[in-house]
């Protein structure tokens, strides 16, 4: 019951940046079923690049929502690392599913 | 049980301009405490020290004799409402008020021309209802205390009665600190007020004091 308002929270949080998120993800995972392997690691270095333009983003944008969270007792640490650990996952499960593919 | 809240050497310079010089605010449970000062003053800046949200030279924020940046769950001790608008709007109501575990028709008990709105998102309501939502929130969630920035701008007079009037309840178990421009309104309700000026906070006892120290012209 708990983690699922936790996992509900960062979903939503998520869905902040859920676009350009998996946007990002689905390109990687293209190049990588063209591409194969060698394109691991650039996608990863894209992953981590775009990620952190989003953090500078959603921090600027969205500033005062951080009250709310914080209210509801996540910090913007715990928010970030949530959302961002769910967006991990999906990256991994695009990447594997179209490698699989390949 | 009554719980104290203390906020004090809270010091804030922007470049040369010294705006907080060593601050003492206190709270307490069945307290109204008011904050006023002109625009510009540190009022806000102070809340946002006192949340960890803006950096400080010193600061000593305690609830009942403890640091409060050290609690568990900080959340639990102090909630607060900023002057703008903070509530994600792709939310509706009826989420807002179970993500707080807060029971909706009690809330709602005085504006019943919101019940039926429960599922609209927050998007869809004026500015001035989307406050009063906030507000409402950030009230009734379960804290020892609950600092309110401008809780009273855009809505309208009706609502501003009725929500100093669940103040006004609402004191019997947490401690409130308020700041708004309406000083009347703030002081109708306050038990304790004070004057951010020159970056020194000074008790007021009644309205006269506010003519001398310049925050008003005449009552």
């Amino acid at each position: 019951m708990i983690v699922s308002k936790h996992i509900r929270q960062f979903l939503f949080f998520y869905g902040n940046y859920y676009v350009a998120g998996l946007a990002i993800s689905i390109a990687c995972g293209i190049a990588v079923y063209l591409w194969g392997l060698p394109l691991i690691f650039p996608s990863l270095l894209l992953k981590a690049g775009t990620s952190v333009l989003i953090y500078v983003y959603i921090n600027v944008n969205k500033k005062t929502e951080f009250h709310y969270y914080s209210n509801l007792g996540y910090s913007k640490l715990t928010i970030w690392c949530g959302s961002l650990f769910i967006d991990l996952v999906l990256f991994i499960l695009v990447l594997l599913l179209l490698f699989k593919l390949r | 049980m009554e719980n104290l809240l203390q906020i004090d050497s809270i010091q804030k310079s922007f470049g040369e301009r010294k705006i907080l010089r060593s601050v003492y605010l206190e709270s307490r449970t069945g307290n109204i405490t008011a904050l006023l000062g002109r625009n510009g003053s540190g009022k806000s800046s102070l809340f946002q020290i006192v949340m960890g949200k803006l950096a400080t030279e010193d600061k000593a924020v305690s609830i009942n004799g403890q640091s409060f940046y050290y609690a568990r769950h900080p959340h639990r001790l102090l909630t607060f409402l900023p002057q703008n608008f903070h509530i994600p709007k792709r939310l509706r109501i009826i989420q807002v008020f179970r993500n707080f575990g807060l029971p909706f028709e009690i809330c709602f008990k005085k504006f019943p021309e919101l019940i039926g709105r429960k599922q609209e998102r927050l998007a869809s309501l004026s500015s001035g209802e989307r406050r009063l939502i906030e507000v409402l929130v950030v009230i009734f969630t379960q804290s020892l205390f609950t600092i309110l920035d401008e809780p009273f701008s855009q809505l309208m007079p009706i609502h501003i009665e009725k929500i100093k009037e669940i103040l006004l309840e609402e004191k019997k178990r947490k401690g409130f600190i308020i700041t708004d421009q309406i000083y009347e309104t703030v002081m109708d309700i306050s038990d304790l007020t004070y004057l951010l000026t020159n970056g020194v906070v000074k008790s007021v006892m009644d309205k006269t004091e506010l003519i001398r120290e310049g925050y008003v012209n005449r009552l």
